[in-house]
C-alpha cells in the first residue's frame, strides 16, 4: 500500500517539475528577445548607436580589434549572429566589403547614406582597373567617410535614432533626448572646422585614396587622391601623378590615414609637401571615444597649419 | 438479393467486352466535365492564392501578365529589366517593403531567382534541412527541385549557360547548396534561391579572380600603364565561391545600376498601397505597380470564356453518350429477349428479371464512377505539375 503512495508522489512531483520547464525556458526567451541586438559595420556608427540607446541594448560591432572594417569578413558562426539581429546599420557607399558579400534580410538593414543623398561626394576615378585589350577604364564611386564630418554624422544620428524609435517605441524619449545630447556635443567639432575654414581658406592636400573630402569640403579645401592603394608602396607613377597635380595647384600637404615610414616621408619633404596624419576612426581609438579623438585631430591639424610645414602626427598613430 | 448480384456479376464477368466498353463509355463522359471542373477550380485556387499573398508587384512597362507571371511562378518572360535604384526608390518612400527578384539564368533546368532574405520571410518559407543563404555563391533549393536532383546540404550545383555556343559569354558558377526547402506546393518547390549579389555574379556583372603581379606572372599581363597592369583574357576566373577566394570578388559599377528582373512590393498599411498605386500611375514613370490579384481575376476571366465553350461542348458530349448509351442498353434487352423468357420460364419474377437488369446498369455506373475518382484523386496530387505543365 505504501508502495503506490510513493508512486503516486514521484509520479505527481515528475509531472510538476514537468510542467515548470516550459515557462522557465518561455521566459529566457522572452528575456533574450527583450534586448534587441544591433549590428553596425564601423565605429562612427557603433559611437552613434551606443550614444542614443541604453545599456539594454547590445550593440555588436561584428570587426575584430586591429581588423580593417572596410575587408573583413566574418566567418559562419558571426553571420548567423549578424543575420538574426534586430537591426543592422550600414554606412552605405560600398563601406565594409562584408555588407555586399553577405546575404542580409532589406527589411532588418538601415542604411544611412541613403539619407546623406544630396551631400554625397561622387568622385569619378574612384577605382580605375580594366579588364583584357580594352585598357585601363575609370568607375565613379562615392566616398563613404561620411563621419569626418560632424554635420553629416549628425544627420545619420538623426535617421538612426529614428529607426530605433520605431525599433523600441517604448525608449522614444530617451533616444530623443540622447539624440539631442549627441548633436550637441558635435557642436564644438563643428566651430572648429568654421574657424579653420575662415583661417585657412582655399588649402590643397594629397591623399592616397578618396578618404577626406567630406572634411575638406566643411572646410572648403581640395584633397586630390593619388590612385595609392591602402598598405602599397608608392610607384614612379604616383610620383609622376603628384607632379602633375602639384605643377597646376601647388599643393603643400599630404594627408595620410595612418603614419608612413620615414623614408617615405623624407621623400614627400623633399617635395615640398608636408604631411599630416589624421586617423579616419573607421575602427575605436585607443583612447577616447569619436568626439575626444576628433577634438584632439582637429587641434593638432590646427597647429600643424599654424606652424605651416613641420610634420605631425595625431597622438592616436604616435 | 445475394442471388441477383451473383447472377448480374457472373453475366458481366462472361460479356467482358462489352463491361469494360460501357464502363470506359460512361468514364469518360464523366471524367472531361468533371477533370475540367477540377482543373480549373484547382488553377483559379493555385493562382488566386499565390497572386492574394503578393500585394503588389513593380517591373519595367510592358505585359503586365508576363510581369505578374514572372515574379510569381518564375517563368522565363523576355522583359526589359529595372535597376536596384527604383528598388531604393521604392524603400526610401517609407511606404513599402521592396524585395527584388533577379529573374534571368537557370541551374539544370530550374529558375534561378536572385533575392534577399525577406523573401523566405514573405512567403512563410521554411527550411527542411540546412540553412539559409549565407554569403555570395549559396543557394537553397525548393523540395521537389532536392528530390528530382537528389541534392541536399553540402552538394553543388552548377548554373546553366545561356548560350553554349558563346564562348565569350558568362561563366556558370558552381553554387553551394546550403539548405532545403519544405514543401510548399508553389513554385517555390521548383525554385534555385541565391542572393541579388550571387545572381549578378552568375551574369558577370561581379567576378573573382587570381591577383595578378607583372613582375612574376608576366603571361598574364597584356600591358602596363602606371600603376594599372592589365592583364590579358588568359586570367582564370573563379566559377566558385570558396572561403579562400571569397575577398576577391568584386562588382564594378555602382550597384544602383545593376539589373533587377521585377519587385514584390509589400506596403505597410493600405494607406501606403493607395499612395504606392498613384505615385507610379503616370507616364513619366519608367515602372508600372500592378496588383496581381487584378491581373489573376483578368486571365481568370478569360479562362472561364473558355470554359464556357468546354462546358457546352461536355453538355452535348454527355447527351449523346447517354442516348447511346441508352440505345446499347435497349438493343442489350431486345438481345437478350429470350434469355428472360427462359428465366421467366423457370419461375423468376418479372420484378427480380428488371431487378437484374438494373443491377447490371448500376455496377457498369459505380465502376465508371470509382475509375473517375480515382482518376480525379491522382490529379488533385499531381495538380500542381499538371496545371505549370499545360499553362505556366
Amino acid at each position: 500500500m505504501h508502495r503506490i503512495y510513493f508512486i503516486v508522489a514521484l509520479f505527481s512531483m515528475t509531472m510538476l517539475y514537468a510542467c515548470q520547464q516550459k515557462p522557465q525556458e518561455g521566459t529566457r526567451l522572452a528575456e533574450e528577445k527583450q534586448s534587441p541586438v544591433i549590428v553596425v559595420v564601423n565605429y562612427p556608427l557603433e559611437f552613434i548607436v551606443k550614444s542614443l540607446v541604453g545599456p539594454d541594448v547590445k550593440v555588436l560591432n561584428p570587426v575584430p580589434p586591429g581588423s580593417d572594417p572596410e575587408t573583413w569578413f566574418p566567418n559562419d558562426e558571426i553571420i548567423q549572429t549578424i543575420q538574426e539581429a534586430d537591426l543592422i546599420v550600414t554606412n552605405g557607399a560600398n563601406f565594409a566589403d562584408w555588407v555586399k558579400k553577405l546575404s542580409l534580410p532589406r527589411s532588418k538593414v538601415l542604411k544611412t547614406s541613403i539619407f546623406l543623398k544630396e551631400d554625397l561626394i561622387t568622385v569619378p576615378d574612384y577605382e580605375v582597373h580594366s579588364h583584357g585589350s580594352g585598357g585601363a577604364h575609370s568607375h565613379a564611386g562615392t566616398v563613404a567617410f561620411f563621419w569626418l564630418d560632424p554635420a553629416l554624422l549628425a544627420r545619420q544620428a538623426d535617421a538612426i535614432g529614428k529607426k530605433l524609435i520605431q525599433l523600441l517605441p517604448r525608449e522614444k524619449e530617451s533616444i530623443t533626448e540622447n539624440l539631442k545630447n549627441l548633436k550637441d556635443s558635435l557642436e564644438p567639432l563643428n566651430l572648429k572646422l568654421d574657424q579653420l575654414r575662415s583661417k585657412y581658406p582655399g588649402l590643397h592636400w594629397f591623399s592616397q585614396r578618396p578618404v577626406y573630402q567630406y572634411l575638406t569640403r566643411r572646410a572648403d579645401w581640395t584633397v586630390h587622391h593619388l590612385h595609392w592603394k591602402k598598405n602599397t608602396k608608392p610607384n614612379e607613377s604616383t610620383w609622376e601623378t603628384m607632379k602633375t597635380i602639384q605643377e597646376l595647384h601647388k599643393v603643400p600637404f599630404m594627408i595620410w590615414e595612418q603614419k608612413p615610414d620615414k623614408k617615405l616621408l623624407n621623400e614627400f619633404q623633399q617635395r615640398g609637401v608636408s604631411s599630416f596624419v589624421l586617423n579616419p576612426l573607421t575602427a575605436k581609438p585607443a583612447r577616447g571615444d569619436y568626439l575626444t579623438e576628433m577634438r584632439l585631430q582637429l587641434n593638432q591639424l590646427e597647429a600643424f597649419l599654424k606652424s605651416g610645414s613641420s610634420t605631425q602626427e595625431s597622438s592616436e598613430t604616435k | 438479393m445475394n442471388g441477383v448480384f451473383r447472377l448480374t456479376f457472373r453475366y458481366l464477368a462472361y460479356n467482358r467486352l462489352k463491361t469494360v466498353t460501357l464502363i470506359l463509355c460512361v468514364s469518360l463522359a464523366l471524367l472531361l466535365p468533371v477533370l475540367l471542373q477540377f482543373g480549373v477550380s484547382q488553377f483559379e485556387q493555385d493562382l488566386l492564392s499565390r497572386a492574394r499573398s503578393t500585394p503588389l508587384i513593380a517591373g519595367a512597362k510592358g505585359s503586365r501578365f508576363d510581369l505578374a507571371l514572372q515574379s510569381m511562378y518564375f517563368n522565363q518572360a523576355d522583359r526589359e529589366s529595372t535597376n536596384m535604384l527604383e528598388v531604393e526608390a521604392i524603400e526610401e518612400t517609407g511606404y513599402a517593403l521592396p524585395i527584388p527578384l533577379v529573374l534571368r539564368f537557370t541551374a539544370q533546368g530550374a529558375p534561378v531567382v536572385g533575392t534577399t532574405l525577406d523573401y523566405f520571410e514573405f512567403r512563410k518559407l521554411v527550411m527542411a534541412k540546412g540553412s539559409n543563404l549565407k554569403r555570395l555563391g549559396d543557394c537553397v533549393i525548393g523540395a521537389n527541385l532536392a528530390e528530382n536532383l537528389q541534392l541536399s546540404p553540402g552538394d553543388q550545383l552548377m548554373s546553366d549557360p545561356l548560350n553554349v555556343f558563346d564562348l565569350s559569354g558568362t561563366y556558370p558558377l558552381k553554387m553551394r547548396v546550403v539548405g532545403v526547402l519544405e514543401k510548399s506546393g508553389s513554385a517555390d518547390d521548383d525554385a534555385v534561391f541565391v542572393d541579388v549579389h550571387t545572381e549578378w555574379i552568375i551574369s558577370g556583372i561581379g567576378h573573382g579572380h587570381q591577383k595578378i603581379n607583372a613582375a612574376t606572372n608576366k603571361d598574364l599581363v597584356l600591358k602596363q600603364e602606371g600603376s594599372t597592369t592589365i592583364a590579358n583574357a588568359a586570367v582564370p576566373q573563379f566559377n566558385e565561391v570558396t572561403e579562400e577566394n571569397i575577398t576577391s570578388f568584386h562588382f564594378h559599377g555602382d550597384t544602383e545600376t545593376f539589373p533587377v528582373s521585377s519587385i514584390i512590393v509589400i506596403p505597410f498599411d493600405k494607406k501606403s498601397e493607395v499612395l504606392l498605386l498613384g505615385m507610379y500611375d503616370s507616364d513619366t514613370s519608367v515602372l508600372q505597380l500592378i496588383r496581381p490579384i487584378e491581373i489573376v481575376n483578368e486571365l481568370m476571366e478569360m479562362v472561364f470564356r473558355v470554359k464556357q465553350l468546354f462546358d457546352m461542348n461536355t453538355f452535348l458530349v454527355s447527351v449523346s453518350v447517354g442516348l447511346l448509351l441508352c440505345l446499347v442498353f435497349l438493343l442489350s434487352l431486345r438481345l437478350r429477349k429470350r434469355e428472360r423468357q427462359t428465366m421467366f420460364q423457370l419461375g423468376c419474377s418479372r420484378s427480380t428479371i428488371w431487378k437484374l437488369q438494373l443491377t447490371e446498369i448500376l455496377f457498369i455506373v459505380l465502376a465508371s464512377l470509382i475509375i473517375v475518382l480515382v482518376l480525379t484523386l491522382v490529379c488533385r496530387i499531381y495538380a500542381y505539375q499538371i496545371i505549370k505543365f499545360l499553362f505556366i
